[in-house]
């Protein structure tokens, strides 16, 4: 029985020390803990539009037509890489008489497409304070609204 | 004692196994023609590890591209086949996009799968948007259009959003480059606005094109260092 146990003792301190050795030398190991990723120089968080702006800011969706159709932040203006021109130009009174902060979104962490939109609008319009929402679409539905 | 060796040989070698997903290439090229409104495309990529996979999601990084796998499973050394599919739209010159492949190995959580998109270009406006400030004198600007697809192309009329400008246009080489200069009638106002330059492109697509204007106000660091 002693015996049992001591290898079975054996094993684990064996198995942890297999996984502490992989944790500290892997190239990429994950992280033990969550840690909130800091957000980047144009990104805002749902919280920060909150406390900033009391959520009164002009929201501009970067997804595809059928993703906007399917559902969207209301009031969003549906602002896309693939027909940007063409959408722009139907927004252009909207964002003449806009005095608040415009927020891009498209669906989750990972998509690039909201920071693309930011920077062509940047580039074509004299628009200010334009941030690209942290967590697309999937943080706005995440708060519940 | 055997039993005690034989674990830890499952120990050891569960350690080091790992799977590896792997494409031929760098990334995969997509080269639309000008009058594509999709594009398709298969790719094989192979698990180079010696532990088999399973693919838990895939996410676009471009709700312009959609990508998707044969099998949910992949064993060691098996080689798999992905078709990715690209709306063209109004993307014009090369775009790197991706895709990423989420799956149950610790060792490769992620696997990224790169995609070039080179679209030609056949209307080309530079600059594309003019800009005033506020208080600035109101003189003209102008914008080229130069036609670079395989056919020649006219502008066949302009029209403005705004009437606070006017406008006219001459080409420069016949069917290849059109000179567009704008005048504002006073830049006293915040102004957005759009020329509308209609094409007799055979293309659908080509025929309407947009350039922009604006009149705003001056950035505080220019202000203060005019």
């Amino acid at each position: 029985m002693l015996i049992a146990i001591r290898q079975a003792l054996i094993l684990l301190m064996l198995a942890v020390a297999a996984a502490w050795g992989t944790h500290a030398w892997h190239p990429r190991a994950p992280a033990l803990y969550l840690v909130q990723e800091p957000l980047r120089d144009d990104e805002v968080s749902m919280q920060a539009i909150q406390e900033r702006w009391k959520g009164d800011v002009l929201w501009i969706d970067a997804r595809i037509q059928e993703q906007f159709d399917a559902g969207h932040v209301p009031g969003a203006l549906l602002l896309n890489e693939q027909k940007f021109d063409e959408q722009l130009f139907g927004h252009l009174d909207t964002l003449q008489a806009n005095a608040k902060p415009v927020i891009i979104y498209c669906s989750a962490a990972k998509c690039e497409a909201s920071r693309h939109v930011l920077e062509r609008l940047k580039q074509t319009l004299p628009v200010e304070n334009v941030f690209v929402l942290k967590g697309g679409w999937q943080a706005w539905k995440a708060t519940g609204k | 004692m055997p039993a005690f060796r034989l674990i830890l040989l499952a120990l050891a070698s569960s350690a080091i196994a790992h799977a590896e997903l792997t494409l031929g290439v760098p990334a995969i090229e997509l080269k639309p023609k000008p009058e594509d409104e999709e594009v398709e495309t298969t790719f094989k990529f192979r698990n180079k590890g010696d532990k088999t996979v399973k693919i838990l999601g895939l996410e676009s990084a471009c709700s312009c591209l959609s990508s998707e796998l044969d099998k949910a499973e992949y064993q060691p050394g098996e080689e798999g086949t992905g078709r990715a599919s690209f709306k063209v739209s109004t993307f014009v010159g090369r775009h790197e996009k991706f895709v990423t492949v989420s799956t149950d190995d610790p060792k490769q959580p992620e696997w990224q799968i790169n995609f070039i998109l080179d679209v030609p270009a056949v209307v080309d406006i530079k600059p594309k948007t003019l800009q005033w400030f506020i208080g600035d004198e109101a003189k003209p600007k102008a914008c080229q259009v130069q036609f670079t697809g395989a056919e020649p192309m006219k502008i066949v009329k302009i029209t403005a959003t705004r009437e606070n400008v006017s406008f006219d246009w001459k080409e420069l080489k016949e069917g290849r480059e059109y000179l567009v200069t704008v005048t504002p009638k006073t830049t006293q106002d915040i102004t957005m606005g759009a020329l509308k330059i209609e094409t007799n492109s055979a293309i659908a697509k080509y025929r309407h094109q947009l350039a922009f204007f604006s009149i705003s106000r001056k950035p505080e660091a220019q202000a203060a260092n005019p």
